[in-house]
């Protein structure tokens, strides 16, 4: 009797963290805000960098746009904004979107050849 | 003498159970959201976000794009929101091309015809119309672990389904307020102001469009003997979208101008005013422009 009183509050351990995760994980998962760009969706990556390639053709600054590139992730900007290329294409953007892209990706590539090969 | 303890010992497991696990699914291992939107960015990352939206309409001059994008931010008044975060980057003495950008597009947004709500107006797949991130917002909440079949490091997927098409705003005709950069502005008023709680020597310069309205973003040249400035409007947007001050040197003569071309106001200079009791201090000017 006794054994089987502490399989049942075991039991009902198990059960109540169970549903507490359940609780925690998917219906009350917490507020998301203060985020950090490296979790933005992928559509809205490529459209920062676009926004950096944009302005870089006017300015034509690689400093700048290397700059305000990783403050989006921490990874080489050469391979940002060719996985931009990659999501333009994806979904669809205009050629002149992904044109203004790869002159971007191009300036990177000439300043800093290596810089799409690290991880 | 057997005591009856009853089943009151499971919801005790129960409730203790529950505990762990909200503890452990709130705190120890949270949530981590992936596939997130601009809106839930950190305060300063949000910041910068606007700021490249600004520097982008700059560059490109495309101000539905801009108003699709700023919506993704989801600021309850993003004029409001730009001109505050101009104002704040010229006192901070940040950018001041970055502040004359957020100040741009604020006035831009301002002067827009009341924007579709986004999903309103939009169309999908519209070739014409760049890039413009889908407005879908909700972000795809992933429990980190290799139990659940993702490996650290891969990307997790959507679980809505594929990646969207990308709902594209039609932008309206380009509504481009701007004055044209050359085109010309006249005096309207210049005039020495002897005011004791003004800051002394402080010129300030008001420039107006046609129809009498503040412009921001306007370069204002002005040069001394030995010396030339610029400084530009619209970086006080809570004193006015035309406004610019700049401090004079007391038995300086100064010449102002707007922009490249237009009248030259010459003959600035911070005046001696007297107070009641005869003593003097150093007075400010006003210049006032007008597009013509």
């Amino acid at each position: 009797m006794r054994t089987l009183r502490y399989i049942l509050f075991l039991f009902s351990i198990l059960a109540g963290l169970t549903v507490g995760l359940y609780y925690a994980w998917q219906i009350n998962p917490g507020v998301y805000t203060n985020t950090t760009p490296d979790r933005l969706r992928a559509d809205y990556k490529a459209d920062y960098c676009l926004m950096v390639a944009e302005i870089y053709q006017k300015d034509q600054s690689v400093t700048l746009a290397t700059s305000r590139l990783v403050i989006l992730e921490n990874t080489s900007p050469l391979r940002l904004v060719q996985q931009a290329i990659v999501t333009a294409q994806e979904l669809q953007y205009n050629a002149f979107d992904v044109q203004t892209l790869g002159q971007l990706a191009q300036a990177l590539m000439a300043s800093n050849p290596d810089g799409g090969t690290q991880p | 003498m057997r005591e009856n303890r009853g089943y009151w010992f499971m919801l005790t497991g129960l409730v203790i159970g529950l505990g762990l696990g909200l503890f452990y699914g709130w705190v120890i291992s949270p949530v981590e959201y992936t596939d997130t939107a601009p809106s839930s960015l950190l305060p300063e990352i949000k910041d910068q976000y606007r700021s490249m939206i600004a520097l982008a309409f700059q560059a490109d001059g495309n101000i539905g794009r801009a108003q699709v994008r700023m919506a993704l931010i989801k600021d309850a008044d993003p004029v409001r929101a730009l001109a505050n975060q101009s104002e704040q980057v010229v006192a901070e003495g940040g950018s001041v091309a970055e502040g004359v950008a957020l100040q741009k597009l604020a006035l831009a947004l301002r002067e827009m015809v009341p924007a579709a709500t986004p999903g309103a107006g939009a169309t999908l797949g519209n070739p014409t119309v760049p890039a413009a991130p889908s407005l879908d917002t909700t972000p795809v909440a992933t429990q980190e672990s290799t139990e659940e079949g993702v490996s650290p490091g891969e990307t997790p997927t959507d679980e809505t389904g594929p990646a969207p098409s990308v709902p594209t705003f039609t932008p309206r005709a380009t509504s481009n307020a701007l004055p044209t950069i050359g085109a010309p502005f006249g005096k309207q008023e210049s005039a020495p102001v002897c005011n004791p709680a003004q800051l002394p020597g402080l010129l300030v310069v008001e420039v107006m469009d046609s129809g009498g309205n503040p412009l921001p973003g306007m370069k204002l040249s002005i040069t001394w003997d030995g010396g030339s400035s610029s400084f530009f409007t619209g970086l006080f947007p809570r004193v006015s979208l035309g406004y610019a001050d700049f401090t004079m040197q007391p038995g300086k003569n100064y010449s102002l101008r707007v922009g490249e071309s237009g009248d030259v106001v010459n003959d600035i200079a911070a005046p001696e005013c007297k107070n009641t009791d005869s003593s003097t201090y150093t007075g400010g000017w006003k210049v006032t422009f007008i597009q013509k």
